[in-house]
């Protein structure tokens, strides 16, 4: 269904402003469900909610799926339609690129193209909405990922993500006396693995939390530390593992979050339409790839094609600053509908 | 489908003849490649080098 630039301004803005003012950080999602039904009612797009507080919009039945995520890092801040563009919480990461996929879907329907669009659960905690997507088995040709990419960015490349609890023990003693002391230990071995973000090939190994001590006057028996790891689908994770491991030998180490790097490539069906689509709107595309981690590297090993892409500055994502201009709203919905009309026209030659 | 060579390796690359100028493809040589028009044919340059984004 092709509507006039204007028209599909009011639909996209309509979405995001609604989408926007109410406040979804995650496992709070569900806030979000009267808003969800009126779109649904609105744009005619079949709704349904699963267990995790992911939504589900259009054709459950599709073998294309749009992915984004309803909730944001926490921090309400009150939507604003300042006239060229809307600022608010979740406004770039990830209501805009959502509200595009939703209005995109809706255009998309007119035409005979029906897809699935999930606003997921918890993607800026564990991930729950996407991890119960995979284990339902279902499976996808082609899967969008709706994540800021700067509006004419596809990104072909995710990092990994590795989360450490460890547990250091010693004995504890009077402080005027001991000549050990376990935060001296423990800070020493932290500084030795410290690696910090520099070189997207180069892990960065990056302390987050240490706790240790109980009083003022004795040496600490216990300490804890954790480390938030990421690494590129050129680096070992099991050397990674080891060094770590190696490090605090005398320690418990427990690995309690571990998602993959993921790489695709440019020579894609999903990536050649996106590129296409941002072509055929006067923008010059460009594969990137990304240093944080997303659904994208959940939702990989279901989708047969994957690539990320969404309108909005990403350098905007988790700040009090988030704002998405008209222009890169309108970018961002017809770059879904292009894109996914080509996979559909391509499916049915 | 159009037969171009790459402008790396030399070797073949089969584009489709309805490729946009500013597609990139990427040949089996690991070169990432432009598609663009010259003298109103499609033909291959060398690509910019994947770029890097912040976050998620």
């Amino acid at each position: 269904m092709r509507l006039g630039k204007e028209s599909v301004l009011s639909l996209v803005k309509g979405v995001l402003l609604k989408l926007s003012s109410v406040y979804t950080p995650s496992g709070e999602e569900l806030n979000a469900k009267d808003v969800m039904l009126q779109i649904s009612k609105e744009l005619d797009l079949p709704l349904q909610i699963d267990e995790t507080g992911s939504y589900y919009l259009g054709s459950q039945e599709s073998k294309v799926l749009l992915a984004s995520h309803i909730d944001t890092v926490p921090g309400f801040i009150q939507p604003k339609d300042e006239g060229s563009a809307i600022s608010g919480r979740g406004v770039v990461d990830a209501k805009g690129p959502l509200s595009a996929m939703i209005v995109a879907s809706h255009l998309l329907k007119g035409d005979g193209c029906d897809v699935l669009v999930a606003g997921l659960s918890d993607e800026e905690r564990l991930s729950a909405g996407a991890k119960a997507l995979v284990r339902k088995g279902r499976q996808f040709s082609h899967v969008i990922v709706g994540e800021p990419t700067s509006t004419s960015g596809v990104a072909i490349e995710y990092r990994g993500v590795a989360h450490f609890d460890i547990y250091c023990t010693s004995r504890e003693g009077h402080s005027s006396s001991l000549k050990y002391n376990l935060i001296e230990d423990v800070s020493r071995r932290i500084v030795e693995l410290y690696s910090p973000a520099s070189e997207y090939d180069k892990p960065s190994i990056v302390p987050t939390i240490f706790r240790s001590g109980s009083a003022m006057n004795v040496a600490p028996k216990e300490a804890y530390v954790h480390f938030d790891v990421r690494y590129s689908v050129r680096n070992s994770f099991d050397e990674i593992y080891q060094r770590i491991s190696s490090t605090f030998k005398d320690c418990r180490v427990e690995l309690i979050e571990h998602l993959p790097p993921v790489k695709t490539s440019v020579n894609t069906a999903v990536y050649r339409a996106l590129s296409r689509a941002l072509i055929s709107l006067g923008l010059k595309p460009s594969p990137v790839r990304k240093w944080g981690t997303s659904d994208m590297n959940v939702l990989a090993p279901i989708a047969k094609e994957i690539a990320a892409y969404g309108p909005g500055d990403s350098k905007l994502e988790h700040t009090d600053y988030e704002r998405v201009t008209y222009e890169e709203l309108y970018i961002g919905t017809m770059t879904y509908y292009n894109a996914v009309k080509e996979l559909c026209r391509n499916s049915q030659t | 489908m159009v037969l171009l060579k790459c402008p790396v390796c030399g070797g073949d690359v089969q584009v489709d003849d309805n490729a946009l100028p500013g597609e990139v493809i990427e040949h089996e040589c690991g070169a990432l490649l432009e598609v663009y028009m010259k003298d109103g044919k499609l033909a291959l340059r060398v690509a910019e080098q994947i770029g890097e984004d912040w976050g998620e």
